[in-house]
């Protein structure tokens, strides 16, 4: 007994040893004269993007791609440690809000000095959607290059508008509500109009947006929460809970089944929810349903713009071939393929032109919605705010507290958190 | 030289590789984190070190203050107080139960209640979720069969509570009930056997034999359990989110919340050192009673 | 008669048990069918307990998609130390059950007190550690710092402690070094905890995560765990296709749990402690 534990211990401290040597042995130094350029991308799309490897070496042949997807449940905790200890990869995936984190602490190259250049024809700011490019800045600075995009439109049940005078979706916030009042009325007891997640910060803001208020001025660091509009904003999103044309958060049913049983016959969602749709019509059957660009407030019909870019580490050894990487991932032609690939869609407006995108009914309505869809503003207090702001969707909704004085006591502590109180 | 220190202290070439290992992993980032918990440190500051600020106790100060750390405080004084004695009463129970029959039934009943312990928490969220359902829950649906009222079992600030601690219980009871069985199965044969002949009825072998003998394994099982109840995290994080409004909100789920998503590491430490100190001051208390309550040993 | 009562009361335990049971086991059948249900019918409210059609397109998908073998290799390497780990805790149990020496308390004390502080607080140190020493990215990093555990240490000093000091007197006498008490005398009786923790540690193991993420910076040294999770997109996740990964996670501890509760139960009635 004793020497097999013994014997078994000797050998685990071996092997041990043996996988300590082999996995620290670094990649980084070329065998070849190639470099080894380090990708970290993002869950299901981060596994994809292992498809453009032999593409890109191909036209790259002194570059060496390793992609490693990261799963999303903890990709920030890892982002976060590695930069902690100054490593990690060249080009990492990241979406709006933590290219502003990352940036501000510092963790990304400026790649100001490459938009427009020769070098990388593709790194263009123009090229891109404004909102997406709009997400790519911290302080004026280009901190990172769109890859895809995705926004946010009107999903409803064509058939139901259809019975309640509605030929085609609602055009105007005013409509929107009115068409949920009549769902309701349609669908008789615990059925509502529109799903409006109260957990969900975006709905106080795109409302606000439509409206021609910024709740977050990013300029002047200033919060509009006790703006006149930004007030009425939030009182015409409360009212849909207070009035049960949206449900509360003790209603809890999976929007798919919801939509297609007419429970919840609108829902504001993404680009993702297509394949969802097309299957739960295949599977649960009759319903019809469309999507739309969303109605319009007193200003124009403003969405939110999320979706992913590409940025440069500050600890990477070789900016140059990363930017090679991201160059060709902002090639329209590759742009297309992603979107075959993985269903990103493509952040570059040139790509569409591709007819697998220009004749599709359905993305037509996601292109056009894009050229008025907004990122969150690119400031580092953005989370801490959000908080707030669901923290005050919840007392209003599920407190019945007044809007009027809640959003003039958030004003007072976003302002705070702002001014670094 | 080497050989004259082991075998003066025999009892290091036991505890010294653990003693190493929790030193360099465990003790040393204990030190780190309270030194965190002084500063400002947040993503700036820890990727350029030199802009991290000594601030000596604001963060505990402002903890104090927090009306959200308050909320969170007691509510997980709420979740210890119910949910220890439920989960020691109730994985006791279960565990008697078992050592009821020594047949192919018992075998199979301890392996469906040890399942909850190595179930995905994914798959638990879902399916409680389910359960929990207001209006499609299966629990509302058997009250309804009663012409019972709904419950909104996660919806009510106090109701949401206990839900969670019901939830926790029901998966943490798998462990704990097996480490009352080996106990259980530790007692001495001899022990029953004497008192069989005293006449002992069932009850009586039950109350005056197992009980007391369980002595060491109910004082581990109530210690961890305290620990685990304070650090209660997974159920409000994947169910409620700590809401509504706050309401299942815990001291480390806050801790999170702060250190993570929001990257304030220096506040979230001065958090998790609270937190640590409760803690540490509720075991010492335990192990103090355990001492002078010595009963069998 | 007697006969009689102890049967009504029998069949009470069996009930109760048999309830029980079943309450306890409801979420991993349903996750198990579940893996065999095509995505629709897995969001479906209120859901169905048995798929409508067995399909096995998840396993498939699951195996042609993600590098199964890679995940499953690493997973037993830490699997394996899992139990290196549950030895070395086993002996520091022993250490401080079974020995008097200066300030054994609060060396004690220190060891729990790892217990009391949240993981989200020593996750960045460990790794500026492990950074230093060079192990980030290596097996041996993501291994290291779960070898030793207060949990562990604290429940085999509490069995230990039961184990009368005559024996280990006796056998003193009888000339046999410390080792050799731990190893032939100690080790036996704890059987059913060395059980119970190594299905602990291999559960424990087997469903490592975070610290193996934030380790590797590579998918030849993903887990499990680790490379389950990249099934889940940022907005839209397959919920039958990861209940098929949560099933192939389960079914393995289940066996082993199986196979070791028979020590658990049978330990301590061969042991010397009578």
């Amino acid at each position: 007994m004793k020497k097999k534990i013994t014997m078994l211990m000797i050998s685990l401290v071996l092997v041990l040893s043996v996988l300590g040597g082999c996995s620290s042995k670094s990649e980084e130094t070329s065998t070849d004269g190639k470099t080894t350029i380090e990708v970290w991308a993002m869950g299901d799309e981060g596994k994809r993007l292992s498809g453009v490897v032999k593409d890109f070496e191909a036209k790259n042949p002194k570059i060496k791609l390793k992609v490693t997807a990261i799963p999303w449940d903890s990709a920030h905790d890892k982002l976060v440690t590695a930069a902690a200890a100054k490593e990690g990869p060249d080009v990492i995936q990241l979406g709006s809000s933590w290219v502003t984190e990352f940036a501000a602490a510092g963790g990304l190259l400026d790649l100001s000095k490459y938009d427009k250049s020769e070098d990388y024809p593709n790194i263009n700011s123009d090229k891109f959607f404004t909102g997406a490019s709009e997400g790519s800045k911290y302080d004026g600075n280009l901190y990172s290059v769109p890859w895809y995009v995705e926004t946010r439109v009107l999903y409803y049940r064509s058939d139901l508008l259809a019975q309640v005078g509605y030929k085609e979706a609602p055009k105007t916030q005013a409509e929107l509500k009115d068409a949920a009042e009549k769902l309701v009325k349609l669908g008789g007891k615990d059925h509502y109009g529109i799903d409006l997640a109260i957990t969900d910060p975006m709905y106080p803001q795109v409302f606000s947006w439509q409206n021609g208020v910024d709740l977050i001025d990013s300029k002047n660091r200033k919060a509009n929460f006790n703006d006149a509009k930004a007030i009425s904003s939030m009182e015409y999103y409360a009212s849909f809970f207070k009035e049960g044309l949206a449900a509360g958060p003790d209603v809890q049913i999976d929007i798919t089944q919801a939509f297609a049983d007419g429970i919840k016959p609108m829902y504001i969602s993404g680009p993702w929810m297509i394949n969802i749709m097309n299957d739960a019509k295949a599977t649960t059957g009759e319903f019809e349903w469309n999507i739309a660009p969303l109605p319009a407030g007193d200003t124009d019909n403003t969405s939110y713009l999320g979706g992913a870019g590409l940025s440069v580490s500050a600890y990477s050894d070789n900016p140059e071939e990363a930017l090679t990487f991201i160059n060709y991932m902002a090639d329209p032609e590759v742009q297309v393929n992603w979107y075959k690939t993985a269903n990103g869609l493509p952040a570059v407006t040139s790509a569409w032109e591709d007819p697998s995108l220009a004749d599709d009914k359905i993305l037509s309505v996601f292109r056009e919605q894009l050229d008025h869809a907004k990122v969150p503003p690119m400031i580092v207090e953005l989370e801490s705010i959000k908080q707030n702001i669901i923290k005050m969707v919840e007392d209003v909704v599920v407190g019945g507290a007044d809007v009027k004085s809640e959003m003039k006591k958030l004003e007072q502590t976003a302002q705070e958190i702002l001014d670094g109180k | 030289m080497k050989f004259r220190f082991f075998s003066n202290r025999p009892y290091m070439i036991f505890i010294l590789p653990a003693l190493i290992i929790l030193s360099v992993f465990s003790i040393f980032p204990i030190f780190v984190a309270l030194g965190v918990s002084l500063t400002d440190m947040n993503l700036i500051g820890l990727l350029n070190w030199n802009q991290v600020q000594f601030v000596g106790f604001e963060n505990y100060m402002d903890l104090l203050a927090d009306k959200e750390f308050r909320q969170a405080f007691f509510n997980t004084i709420f979740y210890v107080v119910f949910g220890v004695p439920l989960v020691v009463v109730a994985s006791l129970g279960v565990a008697l139960l078992l050592d009821y029959g020594k047949n192919k039934f018992f075998t199979a009943a301890r392996a469906l209640f040890y399942m909850p312990s190595v179930t995905t928490s994914v798959a638990i969220a879902v399916v409680f979720g389910y359960l929990y359902n207001n209006h499609y829950g299966l629990f509302n649906y058997v009250l309804s069969l009663f012409d019972l009222p709904k419950v909104p079992w996660l919806t009510h600030p106090i109701i949401a509570k206990i839900s969670l601690i019901l939830m926790a219980a029901w998966k943490s009871i798998g462990f704990n009930m097996i480490i009352f069985l080996a106990a259980l199965q530790g007692i001495p044969k001899d022990y029953y056997e004497a008192a069989e002949i005293d006449g002992a009825k069932k009850w009586q072998k039950l109350l005056y034999i197992k009980v007391p003998l369980l002595g060491f394994a109910t004082f581990f099982v109530a210690s961890t359990t305290l620990i685990g109840w304070f650090q209660f995290f997974e159920e409000p994080m994947i169910m409620t989110k700590g809401g509504p409004v706050g309401s299942t909100n815990s001291i480390a789920l806050f801790i999170y919340d702060k250190g993570f998503k929001l990257s304030e590491f220096g506040y979230a430490a001065a958090g998790s050192f609270v937190l640590f100190l409760i803690i540490l001051a509720l075991t010492l208390i335990q192990f103090k009673l355990r001492k002078k309550d010595n009963g069998y040993n | 008669m007697n006969q009689q009562k102890l049967s009504a009361e029998r069949l009470l335990v069996y009930i109760v048990l048999l309830a029980g049971g079943i309450l306890m086991t409801l979420p991993l059948f349903w996750a198990i069918f579940t893996s065999f249900k095509t995505a629709a019918e897995a969001m479906q409210t209120p859901p169905s307990l048995f798929p409508n059609e067995w399909l096995i397109d998840n396993y498939k998908k699951l195996f042609v998609e993600l590098n199964f073998g890679t995940y499953l290799r690493n997973t037993l390497v830490l699997v394996a130390f899992s139990f290196l780990g549950l030895f070395i805790n086993m002996m520091a149990g022993y250490g401080f059950a079974k020995f008097k020496f200066k300030n054994k308390e609060k060396i004690f004390y220190l060891v729990l007190a790892t217990m009391m502080i949240p993981g989200q607080a020593t996750m960045i140190p460990n790794y500026l550690i492990l950074n230093k020493m060079g192990l980030t990215n290596t097996m041996a990093g993501i291994i290291l710092p779960g070898l030793a555990g207060a949990f562990t240490i604290f429940l085999f000093r509490q069995f230990m402690e039961t184990i009368p000091d005559d024996l280990i007197e006796a056998s003193r006498i009888d000339g046999a070094g410390n080792i050799r008490i731990f190893m032939q005398i100690v080790a036996p009786i704890c059987k059913p905890i060395i059980a119970v923790q190594a299905i602990l540690g291999f559960i424990h193991a087997w469903n490592s995560f975070l610290w193996p993420l934030i380790v590797a910076n590579s998918e030849d040294l993903y887990t499990l765990g680790v490379g389950l999770s990249l099934l889940k997109g940022q907005n839209v996740s397959d919920f039958a296709l990861q209940m098929t990964g949560s099933s192939l996670m389960i079914v393995p501890v289940i066996i082993l749990f199986l196979f070791c509760q028979k020590y658990i139960v049978e330990g301590f009635t061969t042991s010397g402690l009578k």
